[in-house]
Parts: C-alpha cells; sequence; structure tokens
C-alpha cells in the first residue's frame, strides 16, 4: 500500500506541482512584461474564457469527440477485416497494400474540401476524414498482430487438426491484440486532430469551428482555451486506452509491473 | 502390474512405420539433406526414445510424424494410415521444449482448449479437473501460464497434449528448458502418466540418461543428415525410479548408447565434409 500511495503521489501530484508552477510562472511574465491579450493570453484569462460560457467549449468538444471516435471505429474496423484478408495471403497483401498506402500519404487538407462538397457540413466527411488518418496505423498493426502467432501454439492448433475459424478467433485474434491496442494508442491522438481539422477547414460545427470563430475574432484567451480542452480530451482519451489495455492484456509482458 | 497393462491394449498395426525417409529442406539456393535414408518402426503401446546431437534431424524428424511436414521422400504411416489423415483423426498429442501455451487462458482454460479442438463437450470439465489432478497442479488451474515455472508449464503441456486421449504421444526434447531437480521430478511424472493415459510415445531427446530412464527403447540418430545408427531395446523393468540409475546395467547402456553416438560422427564427419564446418 505505501508503494501504491507514493505511486499516485508521483503520477499525479508531481505533474500537478510541475503544471502550476509553469502557470504561476506565465501568469507573472504576462503581468510583469504587460503581454497583450490578444498576443499571450494570463492563464487567469484562459480560465475567465473558459468559466464565462463552458457550454459552447463542452458542446464543441462533444461534437467533435463524437466525430472521432466514430471515425476511429469506422477505420478500426475497416482496418481489421482488411487486415484479416492481408495476413491471410502475400498476394492479397501485395495488391492492398498500395491503395492503403496512398490513403495514407494523400494529405487529408486536399481531400476535405472535397468530401465537403460530396457530403456537406454534417458528421459524414468529419468521420470519413477521421478514418482515413487513422486507418494506416491501425491497418498495419493488425497485419503484423495476425501473423505474429507463436508457431509453437500454431503447430500445437495444427496437430489437433483446428479449423481454419478456431485457430482464426482462438490463436491469431488474442495474439494480435497487444499490436492491435498499440495501433489504438498511436490512432487516438490522431482521430481527435482528424475531427478538429475536418471542421476547421469545413467550417462544420465542433472544436475547429470554435478555434476557427475564435481566430477571425483575435479572441486569443478562447484560442487558448480550446487548445487546453482539446489537451484535456487527449490525454482522456489516450489514458482510457492505456486502462482497457492493462485490464484486457493482463497477460502479456506490456502489462507486467518493472 | 508391470508388463499387464500394456499388452491388452496391443495391436498388431504398428503407432508409426518408417520406410525409407529422407527429407530435405532448401536453404538459399542448395539443399540440404536433414535426414536421411531413415526407417523405423514403433509399435504399438511403445515408449521409444529418439536419442541424437543437436542438430541431426531429432525435430524434423518428429515433425514430419506428427505430419506437419511433408517429407521429400520416403514412407510414413502413422497407427496404419498417412500421417496428415492420423492428424485429421486428432490421434495425436503434442509436447514441445516451449509448448507455446496460450498466455491469455488460465491453466484449465488451456487444457480445455484441447477438448474444445477436438470437439470433446461431454464431461469436459470432468476431464479437465482428472487431468490437472493426474500431472499434480490441480491446485494452479486458475493460474496463468506467466505465472508458472517451467516445470508446472510443462505439466500443462503434457495434461493438454493428452486431453482428448491420443494414440500417439510426440514430445520433443519437453524437458529441455528444465533446471536439474524439475527434469529429474517431470521424467517420473511423465512415466507416471504414461502409466495411466497408455498412449504410444515418440520421445525425442538429447540426454541420453534422461533416455535409458523412460524408454523401452532407444534409437540412436546422429551426423548431417541424420540416420538412425543404431537401436538399443532398455529392459530395466517398470515402474521406473531414479536410483535405477546407480545400477550397473543402467551405466552400461548408458556407455553403449554413447559408444553409438560417437561411434556416428567419427563416421559421418568423415566423408564430404567442407574443413571448419563445426557442426
Amino acid at each position: 500500500m505505501r508503494r501504491g500511495l507514493r505511486g499516485l503521489a508521483l503520477t499525479i501530484a508531481a505533474p500537478l506541482l510541475a503544471a502550476s508552477l509553469l502557470l504561476a510562472v506565465w501568469e507573472s511574465w504576462v503581468r510583469i512584461r504587460d503581454v497583450k491579450n490578444y498576443l499571450v493570453p494570463a492563464p487567469s484569462a484562459v480560465l475567465a474564457a473558459l468559466v464565462d460560457e463552458p457550454s459552447r467549449f463542452s458542446a464543441a468538444a462533444l461534437i467533435s469527440l463524437q466525430a472521432a471516435l466514430l471515425g476511429l471505429v469506422v477505420a478500426s474496423v475497416g482496418a481489421f477485416l482488411l487486415a484479416m484478408v492481408m495476413a491471410h495471403s502475400r498476394i492479397l497483401e501485395r495488391v492492398l497494400y498500395p491503395p492503403a498506402l496512398a490513403v495514407k500519404v494523400t494529405p487529408i487538407v486536399a481531400v476535405a474540401p472535397l468530401f465537403t462538397i460530396w457530403f456537406g457540413f454534417g458528421i459524414a466527411p468529419k468521420i470519413l476524414i477521421t478514418a482515413m488518418i487513422t486507418f494506416f496505423p491501425m491497418l498495419v498493426n493488425s497485419v503484423i498482430g495476425l501473423r505474429s502467432v507463436d508457431p509453437r501454439a500454431l503447430d500445437y492448433f495444427r496437430s489437433l487438426d483446428a479449423s481454419r475459424w478456431q485457430e482464426f478467433w482462438r490463436l491469431r485474434v488474442p495474439s494480435s491484440l497487444p499490436y492491435i491496442f498499440a495501433g489504438l494508442r498511436i490512432s487516438v491522438p490522431l482521430a481527435l486532430i482528424g475531427a478538429v481539422v475536418a471542421e476547421f477547414l469545413s467550417g462544420s460545427a465542433g472544436m475547429g469551428q470554435l478555434i476557427l470563430i475564435a481566430n477571425g475574432d483575435f479572441d486569443t484567451p478562447t484560442l487558448f482555451g480550446a487548445v487546453f480542452v482539446l489537451a484535456a480530451l487527449g490525454i482522456l482519451l489516450t489514458a482510457s486506452v492505456a486502462f482497457v489495455e492493462r485490464k484486457v492484456l493482463f497477460w502479456h509482458e506490456s502489462s507486467a509491473d518493472v | 502390474m508391470t508388463i499387464a497393462p500394456k499388452a491388452q491394449n496391443k495391436s498388431a498395426i504398428p503407432a508409426v512405420e518408417v520406410r525409407g525417409l529422407t527429407h530435405r529442406y532448401p536453404v538459399g539456393e542448395a539443399n540440404v539433406a536433414a535426414l536421411c535414408d531413415i526407417d523405423l518402426t514403433v509399435e504399438d503401446g511403445e515408449f521409444v526414445a529418439v536419442v541424437g546431437p543437436s542438430g541431426c534431424g531429432k525435430t524434423t524428424f518428429l515433425r514430419i510424424i506428427s505430419g506437419l511436414l511433408s517429407p521429400t521422400s520416403g514412407q510414413v504411416s502413422v497407427l496404419g494410415q498417412s500421417t496428415d489423415s492420423a492428424r485429421r483423426a486428432q490421434a495425436l498429442g503434442l509436447v514441445t521444449q516451449d509448448p507455446g501455451l496460450l498466455p491469455w487462458l488460465d491453466v484449465a482454460a488451456n487444457v480445455r482448449l484441447t477438448l474444445d479442438l477436438t470437439g470433446v463437450q461431454l464431461n469436459a470439465e470432468t476431464r479437465v479437473a482428472e487431468l490437472l489432478e493426474r500431472v499434480d497442479i490441480a491446485g494452479f488451474r486458475s493460474y496463468f501460464p506467466g505465472q508458472l515455472s517451467g516445470g508446472m508449464r510443462q505439466r500443462v503441456a503434457l495434461a493438454r497434449a493428452l486431453a482428448h486421449h491420443p494414440r500417439l504421444l510426440l514430445m520433443d526434447e519437453p524437458f529441455g528448458a528444465l533446471d536439474e531437480f524439475s527434469r529429474e521430478e517431470m521424467r517420473l511424472e511423465l512415466l507416471r502418466v504414461w502409466e495411466q493415459e497408455r498412449a504410444t510415445v515418440v520421445f525425442v531427446t538429447h540426454s541420453i540418461r534422461e533416455a535409458v530412464l523412460v524408454a523401452d527403447r532407444i534409437v540412436v540418430m546422429n551426423g548431417q543428415p541424420g540416420r538412425v545408427s543404431a537401436e538399443v531395446p532398455i529392459n530395466l523393468g517398470r515402474p521406473r525410479t531414479l536410483s535405477m540409475d546407480e545400477r550397473p546395467e543402467f551405466q552400461s547402456l548408458v556407455s553403449q548408447i554413447r559408444g553409438h553416438l560417437s561411434a556416428g560422427v567419427i563416421e559421418a564427419s568423415v566423408p564430404p565434409v567442407a574443413p571448419g564446418d563445426g557442426r
């Protein structure tokens, strides 16, 4: 328990202390040097913007979060299905890899207006853009994961003449989970970026729009507020993935207490 | 008690019959021979140990018997059928040095998996409990492989390999990665379980003493490519005990087999082996 308390103190108190110190230095710097509000607002001004109209931020954040998560789900499911095919055959992998790579290297900024023309200002183009950004890491990790099977375990399955179906669900899928979670850790922050960029480019509702409008108004405290909200969201999402990962992958080396 | 149990079950069809087996595998441009012209018959219910140095093709040999690998040439039949149909009939149990237990399943679920994969649903839980009792690991049924010692993992692997009552148990250096104490313990454990489960066993090892202790007959393999250089019957009586290795007949069997091994090595290293080929 003592170790637990010390661990808690280290993981929560230490970063909190560092952050407070940073904010204090920032606040005093702005006050002493009398920095203009539209250039760099003091933390107190950012806080004022956040609490002044909190629903503005929370509503926008929820919209962005929804698009980010839906896009991530679409990408993960699509990537896993494609990975099943690619892990099954090297030839299909060679056929399917170039288009997957093409999606990955296409600049989002170039296709976002196109998606807006096709799908309007709703959630659909945002989901699509988010899915485009997160698809590739999920695909690569899923393919590697489905292939990374302990050869001895595979021998065991085959010595018992297990069906392909059993081999897939009872051996390959569980073996792939560490890789899929690694993919999720990369993709979750990307998903948030995807949603915000999509909103920013199309002007549809969400954190991206909030930033766009605040930018036009030289409302720098709101801009900073938006940045903080997004950072907090990103941390929250990443921590949630890590939490689920520890529960699911309790058996994997990555979860071992060192 | 020593001879009777196996005599009843004996069938005329040998468990394993190998004729003129040769296997080559590609390494770069060349085809390297791993096994050369092997003949071997394992009778039903027999416990045969294959002894040989590392790299003589023992593992390849076992994988061919298990139907996981097709030989380049020669006939191999298992229980009177092709290796592949014996595998399809789920007549095999396999234990390897690193058994490849599924780390996300606990001990009981790992053993249960064999029953699921072979379609045994009736009394599956009872069978799992019986097996865990038999390999003396019942107290660890909800542990995960990562929490077990190497010896305990091999107990699980043994239970898992025997769950569906295979007629042929193939073991590839099952205790090779264990420390000396667990190894001795596991040898006796294996023999005890074998008396109860009664499968034919082909047991690959590089330990002469281990082979003499467990087997009815020892097949000595050596050279590269691997050949069978001798077959030695072990008439030590059963049940075997650890103290048997102090007996003079045990000692003489060990030195006899060691003689076969070194004779084979000399013979194999004389012909066209390139200088500097340390293996």
